[in-house]
């Protein structure tokens, strides 16, 4: 860490006096600005909205930050056992993974993790309100309707429980089609019109470059289920305070270089087939940087870069095929995965070529079986639906996802059952400290604090904000019992070997892959 | 590595006359319409989307019934043809209103169109891509050099080659052709000399919907039904009916065949320019000769 | 026609009165609404201009409104440039040069052709910005990380939204009112009155020595000019720009707008503006299928009333005159 460097829980500590100054700087504003001609009626409009922003009493405040560090280091050294006994998995291989998760899981059942908390003191009647944002339509709209779905299902779950604190939840849905300008508005409109305690979802990393800037300047609470604020390999918002961030973008095909080296251990030629847009050319970079590592002599020997927005893949497919190269890379997630494995199987193409398609789990209950072959590299990201670990909130949720929607659930239903579940688990560790109803703020500072049973066992945010996860990768495989293809072998990679440390570069951290 | 070996170039040229069958149905079915209500109908493209959609559930329900695969592709022709209820229903209902108005409108007109057929899609089936249980290798594949294809490639091939034909036969010797062509040439006239244009308009803008549902149709075994795929088929369209001359069949038909390999090779040789070339002909072809390649003059 | 002109006026002011008023009276997102409507004010005026007025249907504005966007977000970023009278000049000289080519190789068509041949120029450039990943930032696009200058005051200390809701938003409304005033007079002037010449009877006003392809390129540049100021106002409320904004739907957005306030009446747009905003904002919090509804106002519009709502209000107005 370089010198003269704060630590993040520094800068929290001493954030009053730097707010008070805020605020009294904001006052002088108003003169300056009447000087300009809009007067004393500015004045009162920027003290309303000021004070409307800056509702914050700080005394009370003052005291919660201050009580909240101590159970925090307990927090943190359960989170830290956690981490451990999957570190020393870290040897890949599957069946390790699966026992030494397997066994504090079972003890608790989903009643137990779906709780309602009982208030001590009382809190706002109101219902709490959360704004989900995600892909309505278009190629996208595949994962982020999952991930709305599991939003819902959270949602009934814990109502029926008794809320939060005695708080109901709702659930207000926008849209994140459309230019940036627009999902900005919404943004802004949950923000300041419907006033929601919390927006969480998003999916592409555009809006999540939008997205983390504007929650620090309004000061809400953003948790994205896929969107990162990554630009190219590099982080852009370090040392966000309201902003919660996805696992890095290139991870997926961290992961699926790591299993490309231990599957196809013999090639020698890698073509790519990423969409033209930051996350398909981080997922090229990446994986070729990490397979470079344990396999040198490994090519790459053609670039594909269709349009994001595009449907049909048939030139580039013949391209593939022409190119002969002995694996196809692809970080096609949503639609296009179904698409392109479609079309490429119709002219052969996995007949000459392996494949690691590192995100094509994201809809994989539309990878049907007579379309996509065995033995393909897909990966699922943080959930596999089927993994062989037995955890029975994995299993609740599976059933009821089925009985409600009529088809299998995928990953973004983890990250979106993880936010919500991370957010609740925050506000309740506040609520706990400070004794009454936690501001934004307090709430923020929870969540790297907490570490909560998802869909995919336990997770929790990493001190810088972004998510942690372990990710599903295996080879496809067909299953009497399921019309789409399975993972068996299916492996689980940690959190540790999908991205950088906080604050180290991509190619730096590559270099210390042995 | 060598760059173009005869089997690449095979693939490439397979390829490539493939997707211009899909991208010549597609443009035939702008083109008949421009050729003679003189608009640019945006709507073909939902025509195709609408056609794979329906195409899919048309099959599946087939297939459940019992039906053997073999009369798959039977079924999708079918599945084409059925819509050609569509036709008349829009031109009636709204092309009628938008004749004798600026082109503007009338393209911003079938826009409209466009827009609440995507969402009509989204409605009725849902954003998950949706697939036929129909394989395409249900016909078989077909070997050649070191290399193979489906031979349900070659079908479609055939298909759009044996549309075009068709379409020709109609336009040049039959009655109804005959008048289309007047009315296309001179409306006043051919009312005079007793053709019901109101009659014409309704059949050549069938003929344009059943060529674009159709293609949608026939493309799905090769892909998924998604979200969208009607916007992407109409750029590559206006792009093909540019570069041919707005109206012009002929010209259609050659714009395909090279809009469809040149994107194939242009994707192999430099794929980073594959978004470009496309827009980049157009703008070429319409400084250089705005009339397109067949195209009637202005 | 003094009538009209005095009508006008008092409506103007009004309005004027009532935008003013609206970061005190109106609810903070709708503030926001507002500001971004205003900030669309030039592009939909420019656009109008070569539409309107020129009876030239460009489907590619996307591309002056994107440029004016990125020359803001590149000055900003690469030449720390901060004053906004700055970057909205240069902006303004970006499109007049970019338009001037484009213009030039454009106004040799008209019609459908023209249309087409401005709709791939829209997607060249937002290929290109897609592409250039090193100055454009590709498909993540640019950000800009810190408020401008206005008028050489420094309002770096106000929180986002405070700077947006006061000095920023009586900026945008003070140039907007400018540039709304200034395309008033090129309409009504002598040369507004060519172009209407040349949109209703091209022959006739060559013969009347009117070179028509000239006046075409003026109003094109004019056109373009505009919109990428609105681009370089609405950069700083987005403070992120990405090519999006160069696609055809945006431009087809920019007609829409248009076409819903019309064309017809110089202030027509302005109205599309913030009824478009609106109804966009209802729609899409209402329900998820809001292209149906999109696509049905457009269909109805076009039937039924192709001068767009200024042309129902004064057709209202008249009847109840008459009555």
């Amino acid at each position: 860490m370089e010198i003269g460097k704060p630590k993040p829980k520094k800068i929290s500590k001493e954030a009053f006096p730097e707010i008070l100054k805020e605020r009294m700087s904001r006052r002088e504003a108003l003169s300056t600005g009447a000087k300009i001609g809009i007067a004393a009626a500015i004045a009162a409009i920027v003290a309303g909205v000021g004070g409307y922003f800056g509702g914050v009493s700080t005394a009370p405040t003052r005291v919660a930050t201050q009580t909240i560090t101590q159970p925090a280091q307990t927090i943190t050294q359960e989170a830290q056992t956690i981490t451990q006994t999957v570190i020393k998995t870290e040897t890949l291989a599957a069946q390790t993974v699966t026992q030494t998760i397997t066994q504090p899981a079972q003890t608790i059942t989903v009643t137990q993790i779906i709780t309602g908390t009982p208030a001590k003191v009382p809190v706002p009647s109101e219902p709490l309100r959360f704004g989900v944002m995600g892909f309505q339509t278009g190629s996208f709209a595949p994962a982020s309707i999952a991930g709305m779905n599991a939003a819902r299902i959270w949602a009934d779950w814990v109502n029926q429980a008794g809320g939060i604190l005695g708080r109901k939840v709702e659930l207000i849905f926008e849209d994140e089609t459309g230019p940036v300008d627009v999902r900005k508005e919404r943004f802004t409109k949950l923000t300041v019109e419907k006033k929601v305690d919390a927006i969480i979802g998003t999916t592409a990393t555009s809006t999540g470059l939008a997205f983390g800037p504007l929650a620090e300047q309004l000061q809400q609470i953003w948790i994205s289920w896929d969107a990162t604020t990554q630009q190219g390999l590099e982080e852009t918002l370090p040392n966000p305070t309201y902003a919660f961030k996805s696992i890095n973008n290139e991870a997926e095909s961290v992961a699926g270089a790591v299993l490309t080296a231990r599957f196809f251990p013999d090639i020698r030629t890698v073509a790519g087939i990423n969409d033209d847009y930051s996350y398909g050319r981080n997922n090229l970079e990446a994986f070729m940087a990490i397979l470079k590592r344990f396999n040198p002599k490994v090519e790459l020997v053609k670039e594909l870069w269709p349009k994001p927005e595009g449907t049909d893949y048939t030139s580039e497919i013949a391209t593939l095929k022409a190119t002969k190269a002995d694996l196809i890379h692809s970080s096609f997630w949503s639609g296009h995965a179904t698409i392109f494995i479609r079309q490429a199987n119709a002219v052969g193409l996995f007949k000459d070529s392996k494949a690691a398609l590192v995100t094509a789990g994201g809809v994989l209950p539309t990878l049907k079986k007579d379309f996509t072959p065995e033995g393909l590299l897909i990966g699922c990201n943080s959930w596999y639906f089927l993994e062989p670990r037995g955890w029975p909130l994995r299993e609740a949720f599976v059933n009821e996802y089925v009985k409600r929607y009529n088809e299998f659930p995928v990953y973004e239903c983890d990250h979106a059952f993880f936010s919500f579940q991370a957010y609740k688990a925050a506000v309740e560790r506040a609520y706990e400290i400070k004794g009454s109803w936690p501001t934004k703020e307090e709430i923020a500072k929870q969540l790297t604090q907490v570490t909560v049973p998802s869909l995919s066992g336990y997770r929790s945010f990493r001190e810088d904000h972004v998510m942690l996860t372990s990710f599903w990768q295996g080879l496809s495989k067909h299953s009497p019992d399921y019309d789409f293809i399975i993972l068996d072998p299916v492996i689980s990679v940690p959190p540790e070997k999908l991205q950088p440390p906080p604050g180290m570069k991509f190619h730096d951290w590559v270099k210390t892959w042995a | 590595m060598a760059l173009l070996e005869p089997s690449t170039i095979t693939i490439l040229v397979l390829t490539g006359i493939f997707s211009s069958s899909i991208i010549f149905l597609i443009s035939a079915g702008l083109q008949i319409v421009f050729g003679i209500q003189r608009i640019l109908n945006l709507t073909v493209g939902s025509f195709y989307a609408i056609g794979a959609y329906v195409g899919i559930t048309f099959i599946n329900f087939f297939l459940k019934m019992g039906f053997s695969v073999v009369y798959g592709l039977l079924f999708l022709i079918l599945a084409g043809l059925s819509l050609s209820f569509l036709g008349p229903t829009i031109e009636r209902g709204v092309l009628n209103f938008v004749y004798k108005k600026e082109e503007a409108f009338q393209l911003l007109a079938t826009f409209g169109l466009v827009l609440i057929f995507e969402d009509m899609i989204k409605l009725i089936w849902g954003s998950y891509p949706q697939i036929s249980d129909f394989g395409i290798l249900t016909y078989g594949e077909f070997r050649f050099l070191d290399t193979s294809f489906p031979v349900y490639y070659f079908l479609v091939i055939i298909s759009a080659f044996l549309i075009a034909f068709l379409l020709e036969f109609f336009i040049k010797k039959t009655r109804q052709g005959k008048k289309m062509r007047s009315v296309a040439d001179d409306i006043e006239m051919s009312e005079g000399l007793g053709v019901k244009v109101r009659n014409i308009y309704i059949l050549s803008f069938t003929i344009g919907t059943v060529l674009g549902t159709l293609a949608g149709a026939l493309i799905i075994p090769v892909t998924a039904a998604v979200l969208g795929m009607g916007i992407e088929a109409i750029v590559l369209a206006f792009a093909v009916v540019v570069i041919a001359g707005l109206g012009s069949m002929r010209g259609a038909l050659l714009a395909s065949l090279i809009v469809g390999l040149l994107q194939a090779f242009i994707t192999f040789i430099f794929p980073e320019l594959t978004t470009f070339v496309i827009y980049l002909i157009v703008i070429a072809v319409l400084l250089i000769k705005p009339t397109g390649l067949m195209g009637k003059e202005i | 026609m003094k009538k009209i002109l005095s009508g006008n006026l008092f409506f103007t002011l009004i309005l004027i009165a009532l935008l003013a008023l609206v970061p005190y009276i109106a609810p903070p997102f709708y503030v926001y609404l507002t500001l971004t409507s205003l900030a669309y004010i030039p592009v939909v005026i420019g656009f109008n201009i070569l539409f309107g007025y020129t009876g030239l249907l460009s489907f590619g504005h996307g591309l002056f409104l994107a440029l004016g966007m990125y020359t803001t977000a590149f000055l900003m970023r690469n030449y720390t440039m901060e004053n906004l009278e700055v970057l909205i000049l240069a902006s303004a000289l970006s499109a007049f040069i970019v338009g001037l080519g484009v213009g030039y190789i454009c106004v040799k068509y008209t019609r459908i052709y023209f249309a087409l041949l401005t709709l791939a120029f829209g997607m060249v450039f937002y290929t290109l910005l897609i592409k250039f990943t090193p100055i454009t930032g590709g498909d993540e696009g640019l950000r800009i990380t810190f408020k401008p200058l206005l008028l050489g005051l420094d309002f770096r200390y106000l929180p986002h939204l405070d700077f947006l809701f006061q000095p920023y938003y009586y900026y945008v409304l003070g140039i907007v009112i400018i540039l709304t005033v200034l395309a008033y007079i090129i309409v009504s002037s002598h040369f507004g009155l060519s172009l209407k010449a040349i949109k209703e009877n091209s022959e006739k006003a060559e013969a009347l020595g009117i070179n028509i392809k000239r006046f075409r390129l003026y109003s094109f540049v004019i056109s373009a000019i505009y919109t990428s100021i609105g681009g370089a106002l609405l950069a700083h409320i987005t403070s992120h720009v990405t090519p999006i904004f160069s696609y055809w739907t945006t431009s087809g957005e920019i007609v829409f707008m248009t076409l819903l306030g019309g064309f017809t009446n110089f202030f027509g747009p302005i109205i599309g503006v913030f009824v478009y905003t609106l109804l966009r904002d209802f729609i899409m919090s209402t329900i998820i299928y809001w292209r149906i509804l999109f696509g049905a106002a457009l269909l109805l519009i076009i039937i039924f009333v192709p001068g767009g709502i200024s042309e129902g209000l004064i057709r209202i107005y008249k009847h109840f005159k008459g009555a």
